[in-house]
């Protein structure tokens, strides 16, 4: 089953994720997350692409042009300082806020 | 930080935006071609990743500044719109021009008048200090009191003491009459102004009198006269033949505590003994408490209101007033203090202006309200003739929020550029204002009309060209932004009585416009009678060919003696002159500032608190066969009523009748001044009653005594001649210079231009309501002629039809007269309610006319119904010529 993936969270996977792979373009984060999740979340192109030049943007990751195992020509993200900094803040608010909702949620 | 960095990143990405894009086409192919190589099919692939020219925008978008982009290609589009109407525009442009360049005008100068705080520190701390003592006396102080209240006063950080004065000021050679300040010494130290150039005054220069003779400069003096030059510091000038150093100059912002004024030096209070024939003693003498010459300012101590000074300053009054007692009677013991807002300095140089100016300041928004309405109703025209437009940018998918921004983009961008227009106009309206140029004081300090555009304006018209782009486009652009979207793509007719509301609409701000014009006609209508009533007034002098020209040989080191001979000669000299039919001299020149005194006839016992002030001149012989002004009774002054000879004195009949009524004047005798000046003197003439400081004053008792027994060093040739009073200047001028080529001459006028100058306000504002009243008239003639001429365009096939099934020409005119008329009728009665109700607001500026005078109401009304019905009627006739059928094939087409 899909779902959506939760407000908030995209900057955060694909930072995540760039930690685990080290750098990796577009293509290779998405089907990252996807497998990860065992398809259960799936990022859309058109959410994606506008997030990753928004990160740009933000300075939280920079982006190179390499070639892949597949001699193909791909843009590779890479994740900065910056980049390392909001990963930890974005998850301990992350953390935080589920630890909250279980609260409400759990002892049913 | 991260905002800055973000900023450069972006504005970076936006730079290189073509290679961004390519970089993000080849991205999203690379993503495409490795999804389909792991998905079954490259179609599953696409299909599963959505559009990419939808992605591709959404993430070039991202880089971008949108709402920029957005704004400027509505500015774009709004620029090509305006190109492609030009008619409209140019109107547009030109009320807008006109309304904004107005106000900037009138905008500058009030700012500089009366809005602007001083640029001290701390403005909103000082206060004008004055002791008033009773009435008709001066609220300024002795030099004594100053002193006292200075030093003895526990509500002031502290108080500064000044008194305006013209000087001569020679500087290699050359002479010229400027402007001063005198001040006390502590006068930038307390202000809080810190010289542009050198130093202010020090605390030991402050201390003995006539000891350090030392001035700061004006900017503009020292711009103007010494290019602006650092080394003028530890300069010597000569200001009234005394030698000066200048130790500094005050910033250019600085001018000085009255506003108004513009000294173009600064000199210490100490030293103002050494500049003045004045007896030393009268000025700065421990006895002389009575005789006030200065203006106080003080600055609060923290936390001190206004109403404690005022009780801690009356406390001290009172103290020092018991230690030395008044010899006059007429003078209350002790003095009330009033303290006023201080921030703007003293005003008593604005006084006059200030009513005026506020005036004309609503009045040119009124005008720019008027041609907001204008451009509004064009607008809605236009919005009209834009309905197709619109409908097809709303159906293709616009927004109805999208389309109002666009349309307010253009409205704005016309009023930025009429703003731009309005600017270049600024200029010469303030040319126009500041050629009304007040009286020219004799030896005081005299209104500069001070109206660059700084910053300050600058702000002033972007705001308004803001404000009114928004407030003349929202109601055309909520209109053209709702269009039914049906009959318009259908290229409908628009049958008349469809779209009520907007055509409604339309008429209002018409009404409106006819409504506010007449307001401003009618006050310009009163404006121009009162002034009307002022130049009849009889003066009581005839100023025909009067030139009059002022020297002043106190200040060139004359003494008593030297100066009587010189007066003496340069009268016989000027009376050989051909040309010449009668001269005198005198310290005071009529409808000029007036010298104030107090007197009272011997055996007359006034009224306890009877104000005994009196108009006061000193005359050489034959003044009043200058003037022309009947001696009643006795004689005038001679050459025999010189100072060995008894006392003597003219009087006017106001004071004859005062003193001795129904009895001869002559022979009694007046006291004149206060004790222990007072004098007494034998009246030898009465002469009529004339106006001496305005026009407009109601005749108080008048004393003249002789210049033979009187000296003072400054005064006022007087000379009547037969022909061009401009022949005699050149003369008389060439005979000063004869007899002292370095003395400066000033004051030189015909007694027709004083006259003229000292109704100043009120031919400003005369002229400039008559100006924007015509103004007025004309947009709202534009208006009313653009919105029936819209009228009737739309309505060519209605009318087609009517004069097709045989309606005569004449009625079809009449039908859209009626229109026309409707709006006019309705404007004029709304703006005469109005104007009945706000013309009372400027009876204090009439003379001799009441603010509902009919006179001014039926000549603006008469003007705006031809004006109106003329911009009504044309429209008419258009429509009344219409060719029916090519009206009627057009709209089928």
């Amino acid at each position: 089953m899909k779902t959506e993936i939760p407000p908030g969270t995209l900057y955060m996977l694909v930072l995540k994720t760039l930690t685990r792979l080290g750098p990796m373009h577009g293509y290779g984060i998405a089907l990252h997350i996807q497998q990860t999740t065992s398809d259960v979340l799936q990022v859309e192109e058109g959410t994606l692409y506008p997030a990753l030049q928004r990160m740009l943007i933000k300075g939280w990751v920079g982006a190179e042009w390499r070639v892949t195992e597949n001699k193909r020509r791909a843009r590779y993200y890479v994740l900065t300082p910056a980049g390392r900094e909001q990963l930890a803040a974005e998850v301990a608010h992350f953390e935080r806020a589920i630890t909250a909702v279980r609260q409400v949620i759990e002892p049913a | 930080m991260g905002a800055v960095s973000e900023l450069r990143r972006k504005l970076r990405g936006w730079w290189h935006r073509d290679a961004l894009d390519a970089e993000l086409r080849e991205e999203l192919r690379t993503h495409l071609e490795m999804k389909a190589a792991d998905v079954a099919s490259p179609k599953a692939a696409r299909l599963a990743f959505g559009n990419p020219a939808m992605i591709l925008e959404d993430a070039r978008n991202e880089w971008g500044f949108p709402r920029l982009e957005t704004l400027w290609q509505d500015l774009q589009y709004g620029a090509r719109m305006l190109v492609r109407a030009p008619g409209f525009t140019a109107v547009a442009l030109l009320s807008l021009a006109v309304g904004i360049g107005a106000n900037t005008a009138m905008f500058s100068l009030v700012d500089r008048m009366l809005i602007r705080k001083l640029p001290v520190r701390e403005p909103d701390r000082l206060v004008v200090v004055s002791a008033s003592r009773g009435r008709g006396v001066s609220t300024t102080s002795s030099f004594a009191d100053f002193v006292d209240y200075r030093d003895r006063n526990e509500v002031f950080d502290g108080l500064v003491a000044t008194f305006q004065r013209a000087f001569t000021l020679s500087e290699n050679g050359q002479a010229e009459r400027i402007q001063g300040l005198v001040v006390s010494g502590n006068y930038f130290s307390v202000l809080g102004v810190d010289a542009a150039l050198g130093r202010g005054f020090l605390p030991e220069e402050d201390k003995t009198a006539g000891t350090h003779p030392v001035v700061v400069l004006g900017y503009g003096l020292w711009q103007r006269r010494f290019g602006g030059d650092a080394s003028v510091v530890g300069k010597r000038i000569s200001l009234n033949s005394y030698p000066f150093t200048v130790v500094g100059v005050a910033p250019a912002a600085f001018k000085g505590t009255v506003a108004g004024g513009a000294p173009d030096v600064y000199v210490p209070l100490l030293m103002f003994g050494q500049v003045v024939s004045s007896p030393i003693d009268v000025l700065f003498g421990p006895r002389n408490r009575l005789s006030g010459w200065l203006q106080l300012l003080g600055r609060l101590k923290p936390g001190v209101t206004r109403e404690q000074a005022a009780a801690g300053m009356t406390v001290l009054g009172s103290q020092i007033a018991r230690a030395h007692p008044s010899l006059d009677p007429a003078l209350r013991a002790e003095p009330k203090f009033l303290i006023e807002d201080g921030s703007r300095g003293h005003a008593n140089l604005v006084r006059d202006i200030r009513f005026p100016l506020q005036m004309l300041m609503a009045t040119v928004g009124l005008i720019l309200l008027i041609a907001c309405a204008n451009i509004a109703s064009l607008l809605l025209v236009r919005a009209g003739a834009r309905q197709k437009e619109m409908a097809i940018r709303l159906a293709t998918g616009a927004s109805r929020m999208r389309l109002v921004r666009q349309l307010l983009t253009e409205s704005v961008l016309l009023s930025a550029l009429g703003a731009a227009a309005g600017l270049a106009l600024a200029a010469s309206i303030s040319g126009v204002m500041t050629s009304f140029t007040p009286p020219n004081n004799n030896a005081f300090s005299s209104l500069t009309l001070d109206n660059r555009l700084d910053m300050r304006v600058l702000g002033f018209t972007f705001a308004i060209s803001m404000v009114t782009g928004l407030l003349c486009g929202l109601a055309p652009a909520l209109v053209a932004a709702r269009p039914d979207l049906v009959p318009a793509l259908r290229d409908a007719v628009a049958v008349s009585g469809q779209r009520r509301r907007h055509l409604n609409l339309r008429n209002l701000l018409v009404a409106g416009q006819v409504a506010l014009s007449v307001m401003v006609l009618v006050g310009a209508g009163l404006c121009v009678r009162s002034l009307r009533n002022l130049n009849a007034i009889d003066t009581g002098f005839d100023p025909a060919r009067v030139l009059v020209m002022s020297v002043d040989v106190g200040l060139s080191g004359y003494n008593r003696e030297r100066g009587l001979q010189f007066y003496s000669e340069l009268l016989e000299r000027t009376e050989r002159l051909p040309g010449v039919e009668a001269v005198s001299l005198a310290t005071q020149i009529a409808l000029g500032d007036g010298f104030g005194a107090t007197m009272r006839g011997e055996g007359y016992t006034p009224e306890p608190g009877e104000d005994l002030s009196c108009d006061f001149n000193q005359i050489g012989p034959g003044y009043f066969d200058v003037m022309k002004i009947p001696v009643v009774e006795g004689r005038e002054f001679g050459q025999s009523d010189t100072a060995n000879m008894p006392a003597v004195a003219i009087i006017n009949q106001t004071a004859a009748r005062r003193f001795w009524p129904g009895l001869s004047a002559i022979g009694r005798r007046v006291i004149v001044g206060r004790p222990p000046f007072e004098q007494a003197r034998v009246v030898v003439g009465v002469v009529k009653d004339s106006k001496y400081r305005r026009l407009t004053e109601e005749v108080r008792p008048a004393v003249f005594t002789s210049f033979f027994q009187s000296y003072r060093g400054d005064m006022t040739l007087h000379v009547r001649s037969a022909g061009d009073p401009a022949t005699a200047l050149a003369a008389v001028r060439r005979e000063i210079q004869a007899l002292d080529a370095s003395l400066p001459i000033y004051n030189t006028r015909t007694l027709e231009e004083q006259k003229t100058s000292s109704l100043y306000t009120s031919r400003l504002a005369a002229a400039l309501l008559t100006a924007f009243g015509l103004l007025a008239l004309s947009l709202a003639a534009v208006g009313l002629y653009g919105v029936m001429a819209y009228t009737v365009s739309r309505r060519r096939h209605e009318i087609g039809i009517r004069l097709a099934l045989g309606a005569q020409g004449r009625q079809v005119r009449r039908v859209v007269m009626a229109e026309g008329t409707a709006v006019v009728l309705a404007g004029l009665v709304i703006g005469l309610a109005g104007a009945l109700a706000g013309t009372r607001l400027i009876d204090g500026l009439l003379f001799g006319v009441r603010p509902n005078d009919p006179m001014a109401f039926a000549a603006a009304t008469l003007l705006l119904a031809l004006v109106g019905l003329l911009a009504a009627y044309l429209p008419a006739r258009h429509a009344s010529r219409t060719d029916p059928l090519r009206a009627i094939r057009q709209s089928i087409a």
